[in-house]
C-alpha cells in the first residue's frame, strides 16, 4: 500500500494511473477476442474450407479411390493388344526417358510373352481385378517359377495398362514416363494402408511403381504432408479371390503433379 | 484539484492541462510536456494492436473456388447425371467407368447449370500413353459452358489475382472408358480444368 501511495503521489515519470490505463486496454482487447471465438461469431478461412469438407487433402484422396476404381474396372487387353504394347516398350527400352522404367519393372519381353502365351486364362475376358485374382494361383503355388512368372507379368502388365507420362518434358517433344504406385498382398492381416514410404520395398507380394526422381524429388521424405514438395494420398480396395480368400490392393496418388497439369 | 484527481482518479498529464487551462500566465514547456511524447507512442501503441488483433478476426470473404471446383469435378465422376456410367436395370452407378456417349458439352452443361456463374470447366478425355503412341486419336473435349470458358480463358491464363481475376484449378486421372457396343472398359486419363472468378 505504502508503494501504492507513493506512486500515486509521483509527478514523474509513468505513474500508476497510466500503467493501470494499458493493462485495462489489454483487458478490454481480450475479452472482445475471447468473445470473437466463440462459435459462430467467426469464422476463419481454414475452418470454412475444413467446414465444407472439400479441402485440397480430401479432394486427392476422393481422386486417388476413383482412379483405383477405374484400374480394377479396365478391361484387360486381348493377347495381341497386350503384345503390341509390350513390343513398344521392347523396342524404345534404351530410350532415355523409359529406360528407367525398364529397369524398375525388371522388364524381360520374352519370358512375359511366354507367359502369357500360355497362360490365356489369367487375362482373357477379365478386367484388371480379374488379372489380379488370376496370377494368384501362381503366386502361392510354391513353385519359385511360377512365383517369379507371377511377379514379372504384374509389373510387366501393370506398366504397359497405366503408364502415364507428363509432355514436352524436360523439352519439347520429349515425354517423362511414371507409373503411380499399385501394390497387391494376397491374403493380408489387416486392411489398413502401407506406413512405408516406399510401398514396394517391404509391404507388397506383387507391387509396381515408377517415380522418377523429376516426379516425385524424394522418397526419403515421410510419407505425409510436407509442404509444398509432395504428399502422397492411399486408396484400399479389395479383391475377392477363388479360393475364398481376399486380395488387398493399394494405389497410391500423388497431387503434386499439380506443377505439370494442364494449363487453362 | 489534488480532491478532483483523487476522486476521479485523473492521470497526471490530464490534471497538468486543467492547471495549464487556469494558468493566466500562458503555456510553458516543462518536463511534465516531455513525458507526453512517451506516453502518446505507448497509446497509440496498445490502441493499435487492439485495432490489429480484432481485424485479424474479421474475415468477411473466405476463397473455396478451388474446394468448389473439386466438388464440381467429383460430381461429374460420380453423379448419375454426370458421365458415369449408370445400370439402367438397377441404376447403379459405376464410378470411374465413363460412357463414352455421355462426355458432351449438353451432359456436362446441364449437370452443372447452377454454378455457370462461378465456375466453367473443360474436361479432355485422351488416350493413355502408349494407346497414343501406337494408334494416335483425336481427343474428346467437353465443357461446362463452352461460350463462357473461351471468354474467360485468356484471363485465367494471365494468372491475375484480386477482383476480376480468374484462376484456373487443373486435375488429372485416370479413367476406365465403356464401349456401349461391347461393354468392354478401356483406359484413358481426363484432364480437366475448372476457371473460378476471384
Amino acid at each position: 500500500m505504502v508503494m501504492f501511495r507513493a506512486m500515486l503521489k509521483s509527478r514523474k515519470g509513468l505513474d500508476f494511473w497510466d500503467i493501470f490505463f494499458y493493462l485495462f486496454y489489454f483487458l478490454v482487447a481480450f475479452i472482445i477476442i475471447f468473445l470473437l471465438n466463440i462459435a459462430g461469431c467467426v469464422i476463419k478461412d481454414k475452418e470454412a474450407r475444413a467446414g465444407i469438407g472439400a479441402d485440397v487433402s480430401l479432394a486427392a484422396v476422393i481422386r486417388a479411390d476413383a482412379q483405383l476404381d477405374s484400374y480394377l474396372r479396365t478391361q484387360m487387353p486381348g493377347k495381341e493388344e497386350l503384345l503390341e504394347k509390350m513390343g513398344w516398350v521392347e523396342k524404345n527400352k534404351n530410350a532415355k526417358y523409359i529406360k528407367g522404367l525398364v529397369k524398375e519393372i525388371d522388364f524381360n519381353f520374352g519370358k512375359v510373352e511366354d507367359f502369357l502365351n500360355k497362360h490365356p486364362e489369367v487375362y482373357s475376358d477379365r478386367d484388371y481385378s480379374g488379372f489380379i485374382s488370376g496370377l494368384h494361383p501362381f503366386y502361392v503355388s510354391g513353385s519359385k517359377k511360377d512365383k517369379e512368372d507371377s511377379e514379372r507379368v504384374f509389373k510387366a502388365v501393370t506398366a504397359v495398362m497405366f503408364i502415364r507420362a507428363v509432355i514436352d518434358y524436360p523439352k519439347k517433344g520429349d515425354y517423362m514416363f511414371y507409373l503411380l504406385p499399385l501394390g497387391v498382398d494376397f491374403g493380408p492381416s489387416d486392411l489398413k494402408p502401407s506406413s512405408k514410404e516406399d510401398m514396394c520395398k517391404s509391404s507388397y507380394e506383387l507391387c509396381a511403381q515408377y517415380l522418377p526422381p523429376e516426379v516425385v524429388p524424394s522418397l526419403k521424405d515421410p510419407l505425409i504432408y510436407v509442404s509444398p514438395v509432395r504428399f502422397s494420398s492411399q486408396a484400399i480396395q479389395i479383391i475377392p479371390l477363388a479360393d475364398a480368400t481376399l486380395a488387398k490392393v493399394e494405389f497410391r496418388y500423388y497431387p503434386e503433379f499439380k506443377s505439370r497439369l494442364p494449363q487453362p | 484539484m489534488r480532491f478532483w484527481k483523487k476522486m476521479w482518479h485523473l492521470p497526471d498529464s490530464l490534471v497538468y492541462l486543467a492547471l495549464l487551462a487556469r494558468s493566466k500566465r500562458g503555456l510553458a514547456i516543462s518536463d511534465k510536456m516531455l513525458l507526453w511524447i512517451p506516453r502518446f507512442i505507448f497509446t497509440v501503441i496498445v490502441v493499435g494492436l487492439t485495432f490489429y488483433i480484432i481485424l485479424s478476426f474479421i474475415i468477411t470473404k473466405t476463397n473455396v473456388s478451388e474446394a468448389e471446383s473439386n466438388i464440381l469435378t467429383d460430381v461429374a465422376y460420380y453423379s448419375g447425371d454426370g458421365f458415369s456410367f449408370v445400370d439402367k436395370d438397377t441404376n447403379r452407378v459405376y464410378a470411374g467407368v465413363i460412357d463414352g456417349s455421355k462426355f458432351s458439352d449438353a451432359q456436362l452443361g446441364a449437370l452443372l447449370s447452377n454454378d455457370k456463374p462461378l465456375l466453367v470447366g473443360r474436361f479432355v478425355r485422351r488416350q493413355t500413353i502408349i494407346d497414343y503412341l501406337l494408334h494416335p486419336q483425336t481427343d474428346a473435349v467437353a465443357y461446362t459452358d463452352k461460350a463462357r470458358y473461351g471468354q474467360w480463358q485468356p484471363i485465367a491464363q494471365l494468372k491475375g489475382e484480386g477482383e476480376g481475376g480468374k484462376t484456373p484449378y487443373s486435375e488429372v486421372r485416370y479413367v476406365a472408358v465403356r464401349n456401349p457396343a461391347t461393354g468392354n472398359s478401356k483406359g484413358a486419363v481426363v484432364e480437366t480444368v475448372f476457371i473460378a472468378s476471384n
